[in-house]
């Protein structure tokens, strides 16, 4: 038991990987052969899933903690670590892939290649989440740009090659100018404490110990690293890549881009940004939450107009993801727990609805919400499920997606930023029932008015098996919030802690 | 004067200091003595110029643990240093010399060019680039700059029947001479500045203030305008902006195996010697002030060098070129690395750069074809998936050279930064780091061209040719092994010994 | 006897007289014997300071430089007269396959 503890992290970061490598060789020896390729592919993510359950019970173990030296002289190590800040969102990860493997069955272009990718991928998500030193950390950051470019590039829709590259160079310039603040910590940590580390819990420890930066140097610092999280994210108005990157990728790609790589910018700014610059947080707060409740409404007025499904999607995430950067920058642990909440679900939601256009877009090759209308006679088993999708993204109680935003709400209104903020991003939940609801009234209900829609096949058991695990929890995770609560909570009681005494220790001073 | 010279200077000879560059010019002659065969055979001059560098690499590597013990050797009155920093560079400059000879044998062997005459001056051009690397005295700069150089005037212009190949030659040949030129009026005025033409005299000058000969302060004007003019030749020899006008232009029109030689051993010469120079002698003097003045010109050229080799390269259409404007930008960060006084970053940074760029240049042979011509970048559409490994080493390399992490561009990157970072050079540091999120774009491109394009026609291409195909698995093993395990170099490097430690 | 500086300002004459030459001349042979009086007018810089510092190295510098200098020329010389053969042309204008 010990050594499958000790190895476990290690084994779900990297067997997706494995499995990639063993698929090249398969194919080198026994031939280039879809179907075997596919369901390596599908197994080894499954495999991975299965992996990480263990993980819901041992999150708080210690032995499980992965640390060795890896470039001394550097001080860079091997460590990883998982903590209720990234538990739930390695389980994400690791439950979105298969699927995704799933959804993308009938892609017959290069097969080997895509899924050699999508492994690959999930190998560079899952480190993120768990890396624990700075380099490793960035590696796995950069590194998961190369397969999710080449996924949008090959595979993805007309314009695929524009929004490849954009989503690359938004996200290389935020993240080198990460990188010159990693290097900046690091010598700073180095030359105050004489322990030259990148380690991310010495690090954190020793500033909340030590308080060695001064306050322009967390300003600076803390603009750069949120600087590429918030692209990341994407708070407007850096925004713009996603809709092209949305728009262009394959479904799974939408899937992945929406459910998992968005959450690695949330996660950043509260894995470095809070407890590491506590006072520059307190500073920037205001201007960040400003920017996050005009991405609420800006993509909530933009979703309603889109006549593309997928560009609807998208737009609805960048309001989404604005109500996690609002919960975040709360300094509440309300919010910081509805934040965390709300990454999961719109993780889920956001990914369910991205597969459901993914099933009428594969039969009928268009995405414009005018060639649809009245599926639910034809399709009424795709009708349920994507009106329960939708239900959860709009934040009907009992479903998922209200807990995370009433967190957040709560959290927003009894902190202590004007109460403005909230009461404006209220208005956004109202504007995406409004753009939902009459999206989904276009498209599923009314008459068939396209002859084309009225022999339109229901979901097959293959698309049953990529929705229905997300249907579940949407259900699960509305009714029972505490279970993925309570595992999180030390983890965000720490961050609060660190983000509010530092600072206001700091305002004495 | 002259019992003077003879009193003074004991005539050490010492052979053992000088062998890898004794092997390399034997075997040098040898190669060039069988081309003159009837018939030469092609396959033994390859096994004589392999075994000639792989032996130079061998003595090479007996001489780093006597350095280790006795710190450096000095060797014909200190007009040879062969210390850790010397035979670092040794090392580079073999790997990349025996990796040049790979990528050209099936080259020449197309083209029906003599092959004799081209192995030559490649090892001859590597004995130049060691004695500059291991110059203890300006004339050994001199003279090992203008051994390099002029043999890689005439390689430039090997394919004599190709206009092109010509003109890069002679474009190369003339600013070349002028860089020359410029950085030997720089040798005489800081001989008259300081009165001594060794470095280690010059050293103790500037830290002492005090003229060599006369016993008189160091004449400080003089001693500016040599440094300036020898930045100035340096930077030609680097191709960095302003100077940078000739690289394009020549790295376009030499065959690719030369460019590949070009543009990563000579590079690498050319840095070994600006180091030596600038960061050893030039130190934080005596009330000179000469140090914080090299130091801000060049952070100013680094910068530029940065931002116009970048943009540059964005709106290239052909490959060689496009490389050649990745190469000045290349220039750039390694002189982020010298600005900060770090030797090991600016070795590591080149070892990591020359690795990566040799094996694309390798695939660049390849890929030209008959008659070195299909170079456009628009000749690699729809490669990608035809002809995976290729296409896939090529993405490699390409990463490495836009410094992806896991990469040994990454790690050149980082140190580099890392060591800038520290001494305070911010703005550099940051035009750095946003220039390479630019470069990404271009490095992106011929990936786009691979892989995203669909095939226009089907190509007619050769099997890789055993010579490339060794030197691509090199180089792409060598680029993850830095990349991902640089530790124990680092730590070799932390513990090197090199004569003129600096003074901090 | 003539001091130092006048022998400095002599070189800096020549060697500026290559450098302009180096731009403005068109024909290729021109162009190199500006190269080769920049040479010259810094042998004669270090030939001067050798004998103020009394110090020789100055003047084994001035050998090697003309040892140099010659080989450059026959490689320089040997590049021409092969442009010379594709084009029969030395005119540097005319060399502009290669964008600049």
């Amino acid at each position: 038991m010990h050594f499958i503890k000790q190895n476990i992290l290690t084994v779900v970061t990297f067997l997706p990987l494995f499995g990639a490598l063993l698929m090249l060789l398969h194919s080198y020896f026994r031939g280039n052969n879809p179907e075997a390729m596919r369901r390596m592919a599908l197994g080894f993510s499954l495999a991975t899933f299965l992996a990480s359950l263990p993980l819901i019970g041992w999150y708080a173990d210690p032995t499980l903690i992965v640390k060795a030296n890896w470039i001394g002289s550097l001080g860079v190590s091997y460590h990883l670590r998982v903590d209720g800040l990234s538990l739930w969102l390695v389980i994400l990860t690791t439950l979105l892939v298969p699927l995704c493997v799933l959804a993308s069955w009938h892609i017959d272009k290069h097969v080997r290649e895509y899924m050699v990718f999508m492994l690959m991928l999930e190998t560079g998500m899952v480190g993120v989440f768990l890396a624990m030193d700075m380099f490793l950390f960035y590696l796995f950051w950069e590194v998961m740009l190369v397969p999710m470019y080449f996924l949008i590039g090959v595979w993805g829709g007309e314009r695929r090659i524009y929004a490849a590259i954009k989503f690359v160079i938004y996200t290389m310039i935020g993240s080198l100018l990460m990188l010159v603040a990693i290097i900046a910590l690091y010598l700073l940590h180095g030359q105050s404490t004489g322990v030259y580390t990148f380690d991310i819990v010495q690090i954190t420890e020793n500033i909340a110990r030590y308080d060695f930066l001064t306050y322009q140097q967390q300003m600076w610092m803390f603009a750069a690293f949120a600087l590429a999280f918030m692209i990341k994210v994407p708070l407007f108005p850096l925004h713009t890549w996603l809709p092209d990157a949305h728009v262009e990728a394959p479904t799974a790609g939408s899937v992945i881009l929406a459910g998992v790589l968005l959450k690695m910018g949330t996660y950043g700014l509260m894995r470095f940004n809070l407890p590491m610059f506590p006072e520059a947080a307190h500073r920037f707060a205001i201007p960040i939450m400003i920017l996050a409740v005009i991405g609420i409404v800006y993509g909530a007025l933009v979703a309603m107009v889109q006549p593309d499904l997928k560009k609807l999607v998208a737009y609805s995430s960048v309001s989404h993801l604005g109500f996690v950067v609002l919960g975040t920058f709360a300094f509440t642990e309300t919010g910081m727990q509805g934040a965390l909440y709300q990454m999961l679900n719109h993780g889920i939601s956001t990914g369910a609805l991205f597969l459901l256009v993914g099933v009428i877009y594969e039969r009928r090759h268009t995405r414009l919400i005018s060639e649809f209308g009245g599926l639910s006679t034809p399709m009424p088993v795709y009708a349920t499920i994507f009106m329960i999708v939708t239900l959860s993204s709009i934040g009907l109680p009992l479903l998922n997606g209200f807990v995370g935003e009433f967190l957040i709400l709560v959290g927003t209104f009894t902190s202590a930023h004007p109460r403005i903020l909230a009461v404006i991003a209220t208005s956004g939940v109202v504007l995406s029932a409004v753009y939902m609801l009459w999206m989904t009234q276009r498209v599923l209900f009314g008459r068939v008015t396209n002859e084309h829609n009225k022999s339109l096949a229901d979901v097959t058991l293959r698309e049953k098996l990529t929705l229905v695990p997300l249907v579940v929890l949407i259900i699960f995770m509305g009714v029972y919030p505490s279970f993925f609560l309570k595992r999180s909570a030390g983890q965000l009681q720490q961050i609060h802690r660190l983000v509010n005494e530092r600072a206001v220790a700091g305002m004495v001073r | 004067m002259m019992t003077l010279l003879l009193q003074t200077s004991v005539l050490d000879i010492n052979y053992v200091a000088i062998w890898p560059m004794i092997i390399l010019s034997i075997s040098g002659i040898a190669v060039l003595l069988f081309g003159i065969a009837k018939d030469p055979v092609h396959r033994d001059m390859s096994m004589i110029g392999i075994v000639g560098f792989v032996l130079a690499g061998v003595a090479t590597g007996r001489l780093w643990l006597p350095v280790k013990t006795v710190g450096q050797i000095r060797a014909f009155s200190n007009m040879v240093i062969i210390d850790h920093f010397s035979l670092y560079f040794f090392f580079i400059f073999i790997i990349i010399g025996l990796l040049t000879l790979l990528i050209s044998a099936s080259f020449l062997e197309a083209e029906r060019l003599p092959v004799g005459e081209f192995y030559s001056l490649v090892m001859f051009a590597v004995v130049g680039m060691m004695l500059m690397a291991a110059a203890g005295h300006l004339v050994m700069i001199f003279l090992g700059l203008e051994i390099a150089s002029i043999s890689t005037y005439a390689l430039a212009g090997y394919r004599r029947n190709d206009l092109r190949s010509n003109e890069s030659a002679i474009k190369y040949f003339v600013l070349g001479s002028a860089a020359t030129a410029f950085l030997l009026y720089g040798m005489a005025l800081i001989y008259g500045a300081t009165g001594s033409a060794e470095l280690e005299g010059i050293r103790t000058a500037i830290i002492d203030n005090v003229n060599a000969a006369t016993k008189q302060p160091v004449h400080t004007e003089l001693l500016f305008l040599g440094a300036a003019m020898m930045l100035v030749g340096f930077s030609f020899k680097v191709s960095a902006v302003p100077f940078h006008l000739w690289t394009p232009d020549v790295y376009e029109g030499a065959p690719s195996s030369v460019t590949a030689f070009m543009a990563t051993a000579s590079k690498a010469a050319a840095f070994a010697a600006f180091l030596r120079v600038f960061v050893f002698c030039f130190v934080p003097g005596y009330g000179q002030g000469l140090h914080s003045a090299w130091t801000t010109s060049l952070e100013t050229i680094a910068i530029l060098t940065m931002i116009a080799g970048n943009i540059a390269a964005l709106t290239q259409h052909n490959f060689k070129r496009m490389l050649a404007y990745s190469s000045i930008a290349h220039a750039g960060y390694a002189l982020v690395g010298l600005i900060a006084d770090d030797w090991q970053a600016v070795a590591f940074y080149l070892l990591t750069y020359s690795i990566t760029n040799i094996g694309a240049f390798g695939l660049i042979t390849y890929l030209a074809g008959r008659g070195d011509r299909e170079t456009e970048i628009d000749d690699l559409a729809g490669l990608g998936f035809n002809n995976l490994g290729v296409s896939i080493a090529m993405l490699i390399l390409l990463l490495s050279l836009a410094g992806i992490p896991l990469t040994a561009g990454f790690m050149g990157k980082f140190i580099v930064f890392k060591a800038a970072w520290q001494k305070g050079f911010h703005v550099a540091v940051i035009v750095a780091v946003v220039t390479s999120a630019v470069s990404v774009y271009y490095y992106l491109r011929p990936m786009v061209i691979m892989f995203f394009r669909e095939l226009k026609v089907e190509p007619k291409r050769l099997p890789l040719p055993t010579g490339v195909l060794v030197t691509v698995v090199l180089s792409i093993l060598g680029t993850f092994y830095l990349g991902v395990m640089p530790g124990r170099l680092f730590q070799a490097m932390e513990n090197a010994k090199v004569s003129f430690v600096q003074s901090r | 006897m003539v001091p130092l500086s006048w022998y400095l300002v002599l070189s800096a004459v020549l060697f500026t007289l290559g450098a302009v030459g180096l731009f403005v001349k068109r024909n290729i042979i021109s162009i190199f014997m500006c190269i080769e009086l920049m040479l010259n007018a810094v042998n004669l810089s270090l030939v001067a300071f050798s004998s103020f510092l009394k110090h020789l190295d100055g003047q084994l510098f001035v050998f090697m430089v003309m040892v140099v200098a010659a080989a450059e020329a026959g490689v320089g010389l040997a590049l021409i007269i092969s442009v010379f053969r594709n084009r029969e042309s030395v005119d540097i204008d005319k060399l502009n396959l290669l964008k600049m």
